[in-house]
């Protein structure tokens, strides 16, 4: 818990919020439990993406993925192929 | 004698076009649903006091969604009203603008009726995540109604509004669909623009439609889709979904059959509705699906990462009541601490720990290659196939607080819908039954992206074939 304690110290003042002891407990709790959840990502993807690449080879025609890879691929193909880039950072809520 | 705002928006708009009722009629019993039934069901989060009824016949162009009533989730933004997006950090504040969706609304001669309850920001599958406001079932006080565009799909089902709009970033329009026993539709990401929908994680967003029918579904979405200059991703391509043939069509099933669906029940109407679409000449092919873990954890990371950055700007200065500091990030903390619930405060964290990754952001730079992998393996599967038959959730919709203090039990409820809104595939929910504890059950159909035309005609297959009917009653 010492451990989450100290995880959640680390982000909260990145988040902008400071949450009061009994809140900070609570989200340390869950925010373990929702890391401990996404942890296959870290155990699987290897296996996953070797036995996923053997399924859907990579086109010859088709360009590597950046490194880091790219969120919006596939996504957000349009009808030619183009990649759409979502608009920067916005002015309001309802304006991103 | 069938109630008028139980039958669906395009036999109410024969009703207008024929002269046997006029907007008048529909907004009146629409309205007497909302009075008698809205303070148990809690669909509408505010109700505009003054809408404006046509009192002529339509005009010779009018089409189906003139005169026709119904709502708008309530972070879409409709000039003058507060859309809050179920947040006190933004409670009271008002849209300056209309969203694009909203104005072709408008152009179309729909009536807005007002906001429609969901989870705050977004982020939840059940609305109860809202400071103020909790949806129950119309078919089981004790159930939720599913979220986050919960209010609208509740609404839709029990006679509120014609028909809602929602917004879908993992599940969002298709779950509350399933949960309620109406229809949802995800178009393709970037059918529908963006401008006016209140982010929340943006390689994600779309705006979504709830409506009674397959037909009243491809009527808005018809309306509302289009390029719209005001957002860059939105697609220029035609929008007018086609009469396709349905026979001859190949449906993809995944190999092995549903048995990783964990309902029995939900299992017979997925066979049920593939029966039915077998009979009417589609073909069937096995397919590869995406590792469905793989792709909830990935989505879990992306969606954090991008809701951290969204709502960086909720921060007293543009957004938010003005709270006293000694410098800007105090109050900016205090602003956000009084302001954000608990799940946005958890998944506001989730993305500061992703973006502040020590190890240089290994996580994010994962979650994208899973991403990827599952938009790779859903384009073989619907190169093989036409469109995919799949559950939208594994059960009916669960019990109010069943999963409040389970956040990843909460998030395992969208896990067929997820890969697919990662993927940025159309998608639709289609009602196709009832479970023995009286709760409807669905279908998920995904198809190509921006083949919404064939994925709405094999949805009226299963439509037909099921033969779906809402209750005459809601639970109260």
């Amino acid at each position: 818990m010492d451990q989450n304690l100290a995880r959640i110290a680390q982000v909260e003042r990145l988040a902008h919020l400071d949450l009061d002891d009994a809140e900070r407990r609570l989200l340390a709790d869950r925010l373990e439990r929702l890391l401990a959840a996404v942890a296959v990502l870290e155990s699987s993807i290897v296996s996953a993406e070797r036995t996923l690449r053997g399924t859907c080879p990579r086109r010859e025609d088709e360009p590597a993925e950046p490194a880091g890879g790219n969120p919006l691929a596939g996504a957000l193909q349009d009808a030619d192929g183009s990649v759409l880039t979502p608009p920067p950072g916005g002015r309001s809520p309802g304006h991103d | 004698m069938t109630d008028l705002a139980r039958i669906p928006l395009n036999e109410a708009a024969r009703l207008l076009r024929t002269g046997a009722a006029v907007p008048a009629d529909l907004l009146d019993a629409v309205r007497k649903r909302i009075t008698t039934l809205d303070g148990t069901l809690g669909c509408y989060r505010w109700l505009a006091p003054d809408v404006a009824v046509p009192d002529r016949p339509p005009p010779a162009a009018a089409g189906p969604l003139w005169g026709m009533p119904g709502a708008v989730k309530a972070n879409i933004c409709r000039r003058d009203w507060p859309v809050d997006c179920a947040s006190r950090i933004l409670a009271g504040w008002h849209a300056p603008y209309d969203a694009h969706a909203v104005s072709q609304l408008d152009a179309a001669g729909a009536l807005l009726l007002g906001t429609s309850a969901m989870d705050e920001f977004g982020m939840g599958s059940s609305t109860e995540n809202a400071y103020d406001l909790v949806t129950r079932n119309p078919w089981a006080a004790d159930r939720v109604a599913g979220g986050s565009s919960g209010g609208g799909a509740a609404a839709v089902a029990a006679g509120l509004a014609y028909f809602a709009l929602g917004s879908d970033t993992g599940g969002s329009v298709r779950q509350p669909a399933h949960c309620c026993g109406v229809v949802g539709l995800k178009p393709t990401y970037g059918r529908v623009s963006r401008s006016g929908l209140v982010a929340h994680a943006s390689s994600l967003d779309v705006i979504g439609v709830l409506a009674r029918t397959v037909a009243d579904a491809a009527t808005v979405f018809e309306t509302i889709a289009g390029h719209d200059p005001a957002d860059s991703t939105s697609c220029s391509d035609p929008v007018a979904v086609p009469n396709v043939e349905i026979r001859g069509t190949r449906i993809g099933i995944p190999r092995g059959g549903w048995g990783d669906v964990t309902s029995a029940e939900q299992q017979r109407d997925l066979d049920g509705a593939l029966r039915a679409m077998l009979q009417a000449g589609v073909e069937p092919v096995e397919v590869d699906l995406p590792p469905l873990d793989l792709a909830l954890a990935a989505y879990a990371v992306i969606a954090a990462a991008e809701t951290s950055a969204n709502l960086a700007r909720y921060d007293g200065t543009h957004f938010g009541s003005r709270h006293d500091g000694p410098d800007h990030g105090a109050a900016a903390r205090a602003v956000r601490s009084a302001g954000f619930g608990l799940e946005v405060k958890l998944r506001v964290l989730a993305g500061a720990y992703v973006l502040s990754d020590p190890r240089g952001g290994d996580l994010l730079d994962r979650a994208f290659a899973v991403r990827d992998l599952v938009c790779r393996i859903f384009s073989t599967a619907l190169e093989l196939s036409d469109v995919l038959l799949l559950p939208t959730c594994d059960g009916p919709a669960f019990r109010l607080g069943e999963y409040a203090d389970d956040p990843v039990a909460m998030r395992n409820v969208d896990r067929w819908t997820v890969p697919v809104s990662l993927a940025g595939l159309p998608a639709l929910t289609v009602p196709t039954g009832w479970c023995v504890e009286g709760l409807p059950l669905s279908c998920q159909l995904v198809g190509r992206s921006l083949d919404e035309g064939r994925l709405l005609a094999a949805g009226s297959v299963v439509e037909a074939a099921c033969g779906f009917q809402l209750p005459a009653e809601v639970a109260t």
